[in-house]
């Protein structure tokens, strides 16, 4: 296959600027969302919001999932942990919106600790199934517990300050929230901390062999992959107005996944991507529909069968194809 | 230097070590041999932490490490590499080292990128060491079976070891690469590092070993220099037999 010389190609042995040549696009892409709020109708920033508030929630898991190689099956737990707990706080007491942001997150992330304590101490598949054990618990809580979450019915309408009321308002602060998480993040993943916690990925055996305390390392990173989950989950109160219990729910955390399938883990913008795509699906779809688990079904099957590496590490695998020198960007 | 005494360790009613007892001197090449099943790896396991021992002592200088943690073990000195290759399959070559780098320094918890450019220098100083510093750049996954297992005792100097535990370093090697393991290990006690290893090579163990400790089923049957070994093995024909 012939390929152009354009943003992608570099030479063998000479290391590439980056896997998007650098940051002038995504300066480029920072500036037009800075300005879309200028010419697009309401309804396109509500949901311009809710993919922002989508991408920051699946590269949270994929923090933990992608470089963490920890099987979290239930990241919609910290999502909806935030989101209730900026409900709460909200709804409940007189305190200002910048209590709100971080009682989020700080939610989420005691969640995480007290949780991933019992988790890290188990493998895989089994690892899994206690997140998805313990999420099902936090769950059935905020379904049942009437007095407090509001049961069934969840929480709404939530009071939001005036500078966030209007979908504008909202717009830029989930822009800005997930920009600047994206931001930390990628700094996480590419220092020692993500350096090492993706060595454990590789091989726990050997990480803790080279003198590295595997469970500290790795429930500090499913603390702050929890913690960005539930800053996610603010965002989304502040996008959508209200919370319920299926913010919580297993099928929410599924869905999570599949965005992370769909845009490919080994790339650290693939999962946002991958929520891009799968919003504004549900959107073109009609909004969740009773079928709308049908279709992810059917999505899980072609990517299963066509698309493995998600379609960012796809398309990388396409790009790189003809320099074996690359490796996989992380 | 270290100082075992009787180890012992089953696994579901199997004594796979059967109260294990010898020395390693500092600054010296200590071979550990015996037929497969002997206990070899099982007691590497042991003294590194990765498996802990019902009963016995383990003593690296004069501290009773019997029990200690994997993480904990490296960090007080003793590194090694193992049987099967153990590389982090997703990372560089360099990172490998630089990730055994940085925790060595306490720093496998940093945020700073600056940590990381600041122990590449070492890392690839370590990498020229091992004859890989032509592969900086190539995923670990990708490398040839000899030269992960090169990587490996290169990941393993990172922690500056006192102490340096190789589970046969140059099985599955070709004739070049295990005479270039040979001569690395060769050069470790000039440089500080005490060397313990198994090995079913012997040719490569009479020519490395300054000591050699003699185990079957789970005990230590005979330890010394080669050639008192030799001498003793002599007498044990059946054995022998099997092994050279």
């Amino acid at each position: 296959m012939v390929r152009p010389a354009g943003l992608f190609s570099s030479n063998a042995g000479v290391t590439a600027p980056g896997p998007y040549g650098g940051a002038w696009p995504s300066v480029g892409a920072g500036a037009v969302l800075l300005f879309l709020p200028a010419v697009l109708p309401d309804y396109y920033l509500y949901l311009m919001a809710g993919i922002f508030v989508a991408a920051l929630l699946a590269v949270s898991l994929n923090f933990i999932l992608g470089y963490g190689g920890l099987l979290q099956l239930s990241q919609a737990t910290f999502y909806g942990a935030g989101g209730y707990a900026a409900a709460l706080v909200l709804t409940r007491t007189g305190l200002p919106f910048w209590v709100v942001l971080p009682a989020g997150p700080l939610t989420a992330g005691v969640l995480a600790l007290v949780t991933g304590w019992f988790c890290v101490r188990l493998r895989r598949l089994y690892f899994g199934m206690l997140t998805l054990a313990l999420g099902q618990l936090v769950w059935a809580l905020a379904g049942r517990w009437y007095a407090f979450t509001g049961g069934d019915n969840g929480i709404s309408p939530i009071p939001l300050p005036g500078f966030l009321s209007s979908p504008r308002g909202g717009y830029y602060l989930a822009l800005v929230v997930m920009l600047a998480s994206l931001a930390v993040l990628y700094r996480l993943v590419r220092s020692p901390f993500g350096l090492t916690l993706q060595a454990i990925r590789d091989n726990p055996v050997r990480a803790a062999g080279v003198g590295i305390d595997v469970q500290k390392h790795q429930l500090t990173a499913f603390v702050v992959s929890g913690l960005f989950a539930g800053l996610a989950g603010v965002l989304h109160v502040v996008v959508a107005g209200s919370v319920d219990p299926s913010l919580l729910d297993w099928t929410k955390s599924a869905e999570v996944l599949i965005m992370l399938l769909l845009g490919g883990m080994a790339t650290f913008i693939g999962p946002a991507v991958g929520a891009a795509i799968l919003v504004l699906l549900s959107m073109v779809l009609g909004v969740y529909t009773g079928y709308w688990l049908l279709v992810l079904g059917l999505i899980l099957v072609v990517l299963a069968l066509f698309l493995p590496q998600g379609i960012v590490g796809f398309l990388e695998e396409r790009l790189s194809e003809k320099n074996p020198a690359d490796r996989a960007v992380r | 230097m270290l100082r075992v005494e009787g180890i012992t360790r089953s696994f579901s009613g199997f004594r796979a070590l059967a109260g294990v007892g010898f020395d390693a001197e500092r600054g010296r090449v200590t071979a550990v041999i015996g037929p497969n099943g002997a206990g070899k790896t099982t007691l590497f396991n042991v003294l590194t932490g990765h498996l802990k021992p019902d009963g016995g002592r383990i003593l690296f200088q004069n501290n009773n490490i019997a029990g200690a943690k994997p993480h904990q073990v490296f960090r007080l000195g003793v590194a090694r590499s193992f049987q099967l290759t153990n590389v982090f399959n997703r990372l560089t070559v360099l990172e490998n080292v630089q990730v055994a780098l940085l925790s060595r320094a306490g720093r496998s918890g940093s945020l700073s990128r600056g940590s990381l450019s600041e122990c590449a220098a070492r890392a690839r100083e370590l990498l020229d060491r091992v004859g890989l510093d032509g592969w900086a750049g190539q995923n670990a996954g990708r490398l040839s079976y000899g030269d992960q297992k090169l990587l490996e005792i290169g990941m393993a100097l990172a922690g500056r070891p006192e102490l340096l535990l190789l589970d046969e370093p140059t099985a599955g090697m070709s004739p070049e690469e295990t005479a270039a393991t040979a001569g690395l290990i060769r050069r470790l006690p000039g440089e500080g590092v005490t060397v313990l290893f198994t090995e079913h090579d012997m040719d490569l163990v009479f020519g490395l070993a300054d000591k050699i400790v003699v185990l079957n089923q789970g005990l230590c049957i005979a330890q010394g220099p080669p050639d008192e070994v030799r001498a003793i093995a002599a007498v044990q024909k059946a054995y022998l037999g099997v092994e050279a």
